[in-house]
């Protein structure tokens, strides 16, 4: 029976020389490449830790449990009779080797380096806490090579000129335009921060001074008298000032824009959710294919949801936390939030966020009014609350214009709005009727015109196919050229990159000039 | 609406008109590609008065088949002279408007040197072609197909960029494409 103290001292020791072999750090070349610094970090790091590992470990003393080989291979046996072990000096080696290998692969020349310039770095003056000097004036740009003056009609002089056909340019000789230079003005910032030589009494009666309103120029009950009222003034707004630090560390939602679909989730939930949560938003539209294939409906609608607002390849995106989109929906959904908004909000889950966006809209505006009152810079006004709360609905099975209308939701007003379509189509051109549609529904209908008369090109001939399909270029399904997705032939061909870059180009200017971020 | 004149227009025969494509314009030699490519810019310019943009597809076509009609082989020479329509259609995509002007101002042949300008742009996707993928680049079906996928990738151009390629058709990226590699060969 093998004592379980050896057998771990055989396989760490093992296991950490093969590892620290596998990854070089043995080979004579590494270890002569060490500073000496990092030789005496190697060894005291690793004489405390194996210093500390054997002080539990105890190599003189007989492991209390062992290993054996039964008739059903390895056995562990509790309280032996008899173990062997191995000398507890070879277990002390072992032990020490497997510290010291893994000190070496921790360590080297960079992190020694690094370590002994610690205490410098720690004691150096840091930036937030000093006014550190500034950088010395920006050096006189070089000056730039003067931009050469294009003349007008001067093209076939030159060429004459530089086959040799005559000796001068002429009034065509180049001229240099003066370049423009413009000094910009840059403000000064006024450091109110310790300086670097400053003494710690002078530090503090700045601060003090600061804080009751410049004791040496003002009288000192009016310096306590602004402070008290700057004091008073902020308990009178301490809840929201409170609540405004919570929603901070918290991570409220910034906005909240939530989408019922009449459709049922994509998304099938596996057990493994349980432990991992949902998957996050950007995490389902990080790699969305150009266009969709082999979809069903859900997908589908996802999909175009995710190409519209937060493909990253068609420039800037909306905030992908923002969005809630409620599956299985109730058709009519819109209906019963224009009827009862608060109570179809709560029996859905989604009153909770929108009344979290709201109550920090309206506590935005109050602490807007403190700075004023304070006499400080007042930070710009947030957004409407149209502009970062809205409710949408999108039904299948049923054709509907997109319309709204407005709720009023604990004093605010919320736009409402609602699209159907009557037969999603995975196929051909069917993508085009739900981008329209979900576009329509979240930005307003676009105002982009419709194809004039495509090209006709002469079908009998059998040549020339280049230049006959070319034509595509300009054939925007978006704007009623639908045919070419509807010929499998052609889909694969279609310059559908083109199309859907303008379309989710115009939908995005609409869509984010409507919305807002607290 | 336009009609397309090749009902079944799936991979197979898209690619064998690529290789048919190829061929005419290798065929040309260098001396026979810069005639016709001569040939067709101006009959292009002198039916369709194309300053305004693109020329209409049929106006293309039958400036294309003017400067093929005294070729000894008419159908090898209409698919070269398809070639050299669809890349006269598709010049402002590749050679913005600043660098159009500049060839006006310093060249007296401007085709001459827009033809120059469009090879080293030809090049570049060329480049691309040769680095998508380990099948062999001057074959039809990996021009074809390199063509036919290559928008799903993004390509996004800064204005000015003479070294990005942007998003481009499949009937322009062949065009390009057989025009360079029957040219010049796929390795730039």
């Amino acid at each position: 029976m093998i004592g379980l103290k050896s057998l771990a001292a055989v396989l760490l020791g093992g296991g950490a020389i093969a590892l620290a072999a596998w990854r070089g750090v043995l080979a004579p070349a590494y270890l002569t490449s060490l500073s000496t610094t990092a030789c005496f970090l190697v060894g005291l790091v690793a004489s405390l830790a194996a210093g500390l590992a054997l002080g539990g470990w105890r190599p003189h003393v007989a492991s209390r449990g062992a290993m054996t080989f039964g008739r059903s291979g390895l056995v562990l046996v509790d309280d032996p009779p008899r173990v062997r072990e191995l000398p507890a000096v070879v277990q002390r080696a072992l032990v020490l080797a497997a510290m010291t290998c893994v000190t070496l692969l921790a360590l080297g020349n960079h992190a020694a380096a690094r370590i002994v310039e610690l205490p410098a770095d720690l004691a150096a003056p840091e930036p937030s806490g000093y006014c550190m000097p500034r950088a010395a004036a920006a050096k006189e740009q070089a000056r730039a090579p003067a931009p050469v003056v294009d003349q007008a009609g001067c093209a076939l002089v030159k060429r004459a000129y530089q086959l040799g056909y005559t000796k001068s340019l002429g009034s065509c000789a180049p001229k240099e335009a003066a370049p423009v230079v413009t000094a910009v003005a840059q403000p000064q910032e006024v450091c109110t921060r310790r300086q670097l030589d400053e003494p710690w009494l002078h530090y503090g009666y700045r601060k003090a001074s600061g804080a009751f309103g410049a004791l040496g120029d003002v009288a000192p009950g009016d310096a306590i008298d602004h402070r008290v009222t700057d004091v008073r003034a902020h308990l009178d707004h301490l809840e929201s000032l409170l609540a405004n630090v919570a929603s901070s560390i918290g991570g409220s939602p910034h906005a909240a824009h939530h989408l019922w679909i009449a459709l049922p989730d994509p998304h099938g939930h596996p057990w493994t959710e349980r432990f991992t949560g949902e998957p996050r938003c950007s995490t389902v539209f990080a790699s969305l294919p150009l266009w969709p294939r082999d979809l069903d409906r859900s997908q589908l609608v996802e999909h175009v949801i995710g190409q519209l607002l937060f493909a990253t390849r068609f420039g800037t995106t909306a905030s992908c936390n923002d969005l809630v989109i409620h599956w299985d929906a109730p058709a009519d959904a819109c209906a019963r939030l224009e009827h009862d908004p608060v109570a179809f909000l709560g029996e859905q889950h989604a009153l909770a966020s929108v009344r979290a966006v709201l109550a920090r809209r309206r506590r935005a505006i109050e602490l807007r009014g403190l700075t004023a009152e304070l006499g400080r810079r007042v930070p710009p006004e947030p957004p409407p609350a149209q502009a970062i709360v809205s409710l949408s609905c999108f039904v299948a099975g049923e054709a509907k214009a997109a319309h709204g209308s407005m709720v009023s939701i604990d004093g605010d007003a919320i736009g409402v709005r609602e699209v159907g379509v009557k037969d999603i189509r995975t196929a051909g051109a069917g993508p085009i009727d739900v981008y329209v549609a979900m576009a329509s529904l979240l930005a307003g209908i676009s105002a982009r015109p419709a194809l004039a008369q495509a090209e006709d090109v002469d079908p009998n001939a059998d040549d020339f196919l280049l230049t006959r399909l070319d034509p595509l270029v300009d054939a925007d399904p978006f704007a009623g050229a639908r045919w070419p997705l509807e010929r499998d032939e052609l889909i694969e061909i279609v310059p559908i990159e083109r199309h859907l870059h303008a379309f989710i180009d115009d939908f995005r200017r609409r869509y984010l000039a409507q919305r807002g971020r607290l | 609406m336009i009609v397309i004149a090749i009902l079944l227009l799936g991979a197979g025969p898209r690619a064998a008109y690529v290789a048919r494509a190829l061929a005419a314009v290798r065929a040309l030699g260098p001396d026979g590609r810069a005639a016709l490519d001569r040939a067709v810019y101006d009959a292009t310019r002198a039916r369709c008065r194309t300053d305004a943009g693109p020329a209409p597809a049929r106006c293309s076509i039958d400036a294309a088949k003017s400067a093929c009609e005294t070729a000894p082989d008419q159908t090898s020479c209409d698919a070269a002279a398809d070639v050299i329509a669809t890349n006269l259609r598709g010049v402002s995509e590749l050679v913005d408007d600043a660098t159009k002007a500049r060839l006006v101002r310093g060249s007296t042949d401007y085709h001459a040197a827009l033809a120059a300008e469009l090879l080293h742009r030809y090049a570049l996707l060329a480049t691309e072609l040769a680095i998508s993928s380990r099948a062999d680049p001057e074959a039809p079906e990996t021009i074809d197909q390199f063509c036919a996928h290559r928008d799903e990738r993004p390509h996004t151009c800064e204005p000015g960029d003479a070294a990005c390629i942007p998003s481009l058709a499949w009937p322009r990226c062949v065009a390009a494409l057989v025009w360079y590699v029957g040219s010049v060969g796929a390795a730039p």
